[in-house]
């Protein structure tokens, strides 16, 4: 299970890595680009995290990896529906502030609380895990940048736009797991407890 | 837990998040029954701030009393199971926290309930997002856990990149990737603690962060870098001066209240956290980066002719004591440089509050942001010259000024330190300070007036810096209350003896 885990983590920060790096030196204006955006380099990220989370519970033989990458996945699929839906949307703006606030980890949004259970559990394993933990952190921080600018992008490009439920759905629950994590916290612990084991 | 401390805390935190949309509809319902236009209607929004700002000086007081019988305060609630608790806490710190916040708030909105607003919609919008950032700031000041101060802290930067909208996309771009940045160092820093220690609770990082002596060191360099980041303080400064020099107005709640939070975030982790060890071997690099920051924003402030960056280069300037009185809380005898940061969270919110409001006020009124264009405006403004006049004199530590006793207290913690070159450089800084704010002041009320110059200035236009100015003059007369307070945060907050 340690071997596993262990090898769960190193795919894991290949992900987020190779993620990343697609996101910051993705080549803009060309045709596919534009027409799918940052969201493949950006969910190859979010699976990381998430893999990360479950490499480093079955690693050190602690739920809280396995909780906080569930709960991840839970949020980084709400982000990435909303940086999806966002720009055709009326309030476009602010979902794709909520979207990317939460996908690079902001409070008070679901992203915040899922990447910091993350942390947390690779601050078990000594200082291997604090590096661990600094390169998910800078991993956070250079994805910043580049949904930023498409944040900038999509915001001042005109055309018609609509006013649907689904968005306004997926950002509340992003701020919900926010201010109140244990919604989704509650249900998923007997399944991260199983995974763990 | 006493119960009243509790919902003084609750209470503390609900008061601005509840007044944010309250403050963004009720205006809006009331100007369909008299107009948008109506002046009371306009100045609605600013009138709520105010209020707010009072409550939460209020809150502080009725924090005082509970602390009188029990020197901590905290109230825990159900986050995540097992893993974060929300906890908030209260002690004689986060009362110095909450009185800087709360009466920067209320100056905040007794000026711009006088501000020559024509609309109802944007000073709706601005105060609105105001609330909400000084909701996160309380939440800040109140956090009895790193996780819950790392939420509220990264909370403020969304109200904070909203209102910098106003500034243009550029200017909030480069804001948001500056304070992102200072965020992403914070939380290394504080990961660093937590794993040093083992958890996040604040007392218990307090008493286990002993051990790693290396491991604290780099995280309290992080920590330290983080917040300057986010105040914008030498060198780290660029973001501040360009979001000022296009939007003022919107940037100025923001410049604002970063400014009080990271020195708050200062005295909370270095001298507050961080085993004496760790400080002083920090000494001389804060000491040093304090003085360059004094010296470097007084002498840009002093060249300067454009009324926002003259105020940017001040906040640099003030920002520059609070690094000397941290680092002069390295010394051997550390009490003296702890008081000198305590009294200056105050002075900052004071002085550098009602400095940059007046000057806001006046480029409002004139439509004017160039020093050369302004003259003679003592009549028309006498309130609003005393409120500087009382400003500039905070912030250079005149005596009869609450920030003469913070200099003095931050200059004895440099003597202690054995610091004496830093001190009369802090000391030089000062007279440099006197001169670029006497300079703005003479400029603007006395000489001759231009031509074509008449602005209207009404009292509530000088309420909100008047106020701030007022305060520091009682402070600094009476400066016992002050003392009393910083004594017993020294003894119960950080262990140490007032002398």
């Amino acid at each position: 299970m340690a071997i596993l885990g262990a090898a769960l983590t190193v795919a894991a920060l290949l992900l987020i890595g190779g993620g990343t790096a697609r996101l910051i030196w993705a080549p803009r204006g060309a045709a596919a680009d534009r027409r799918v955006g940052p969201l493949p380099a950006c969910a190859l990220a979010q699976a990381g995290y998430v893999l990360l989370g479950l490499g480093l519970s079955l690693r050190f033989h602690d739920p809280i990896g396995a909780s906080g990458g569930l709960l991840h996945l839970v949020t980084a699929a709400a982000g990435l529906g909303l940086l999806h839906l966002a720009p055709r949307e009326r309030y476009s703006r602010l979902y794709l502030l909520a979207a990317v606030a939460s996908l690079v980890g902001l409070p008070p949004l679901g992203g915040f609380i899922s990447k910091l259970l993350i942390y947390r559990a690779a601050l078990a394993g000594g200082r291997l895990g604090l590096v661990v933990a600094a390169l998910a952190v800078g991993a956070s921080l250079a994805s910043l940048p580049p949904l930023w600018s498409r944040l900038d992008e999509e915001s001042a490009s005109e055309g018609s736009r609509r006013s649907s439920l689904l968005p306004a759905l997926l950002a509340v629950t992003l701020l919900a797991l926010g201010l109140w994590p244990e919604l989704a916290l509650g249900p998923l612990r007997p399944l991260a407890a199983a995974l763990t084991r | 837990m006493e119960a009243r401390g509790t919902i003084l805390l609750i209470w503390a935190l609900a008061a601005p998040l509840v007044a944010s949309p309250l403050v963004y509809l009720l205006p809006r319902y009331t100007a369909r029954l008299r107009g948008p236009q109506a002046v009371e209607v306009i100045r609605a929004p600013g009138w709520i701030s105010a209020v707010v700002g009072l409550l939460l000086v209020g809150v502080a007081l009725g924090l005082l009393a509970s602390l009188h019988r029990q020197p901590v305060l905290g109230a825990d609630f159900l986050w995540t199971r097992e893993y974060f608790h929300f906890r908030l806490r209260a002690d004689f710190l986060t009362v110095f926290g909450l009185l800087a916040l709360g009466l920067v708030g209320t100056g905040w909105g007794l000026a711009m309930a006088g501000h020559p607003y024509r609309s109802l919609p944007p000073t709706a919008r601005v105060q609105a997002l105001w609330l909400l950032l000084l909701g996160a700031a309380v939440g800040v000041v109140l956090a009895g856990d790193a996780v819950v101060f790392l939420f509220f802290w990264g909370a403020a930067l969304l109200p904070a990149w909203l209102l910098q909208q106003g500034s243009g996309a550029d200017t909030a771009r480069r804001f948001a990737a500056a304070a992102y940045l200072g965020d992403v160092f914070l939380l290394l820093g504080v990961i660093g603690f937590w794993a040093a220690a083992g958890d996040s609770y604040l007392p218990y990082l307090r008493a286990a962060l002993g051990a790693q002596e290396k491991l604290v060191g780099l995280s309290a360099i992080l920590l330290i870098v983080g917040l300057l980041m986010r105040a914008g303080s030498f060198p780290f400064h660029g973001w501040l001066r360009g979001a000022w020099a296009k939007g003022p107005l919107e940037t100025l709640p923001v410049a604002l209240l970063f400014l009080t939070l990271s020195a708050y975030g200062l005295i909370r982790f270095v001298p507050g956290l961080t085993p004496p060890d760790v400080v002083a071997g920090l000494r001389w690099p804060l000491l040093l980066l304090g003085a360059a920051s004094v010296l470097y924003g007084a002498f840009r402030a002093l060249l300067e002719r454009d009324l926002s960056r003259i105020a940017t280069y001040a906040a640099v300037n003030q920002l520059g004591y609070l690094a000397l009185a941290i680092g002069a809380s390295g010394a051997v005898v550390a009490a003296p440089g702890v008081a000198g940061a305590l009294v200056y969270l105050l002075v900052l919110g004071l002085g550098w509050g009602a400095f940059c409001l007046s000057l806001e006020a006046i480029a409002a009124r004139t439509r004017t942001r160039d020093l050369d264009a302004l003259g003679g405006l003592f009549a028309h403004a006498p309130g609003l010259a005393v409120a500087m006049i009382l400003a500039v004199l905070t912030m250079c530590g005149c005596p009869g000024l609450l920030g003469f006793l913070g200099q003095r207290l931050l200059f004895a913690g440099g003597m202690w330190s054995r610091a004496w070159p830093i001190v009369v450089l802090g000391i030089f800084g000062s007279a440099l300070t006197a001169a670029y704010g006497l300079r703005v002041v003479a400029r603007i009320f006395w000489g001759e007036r231009p031509r074509g110059l008449a602005p209207h200035f009404d009292l509530t236009g000088s309420a909100g810096p008047l106020l701030l100015g007022v305060v520091s003059l009682v402070f600094g007369v009476w400066s016992y209350p002050v003392l009393w307070l910083a004594s017993a945060a020294l003894a119960t907050v950080f262990g140490m003896r007032a002398g």
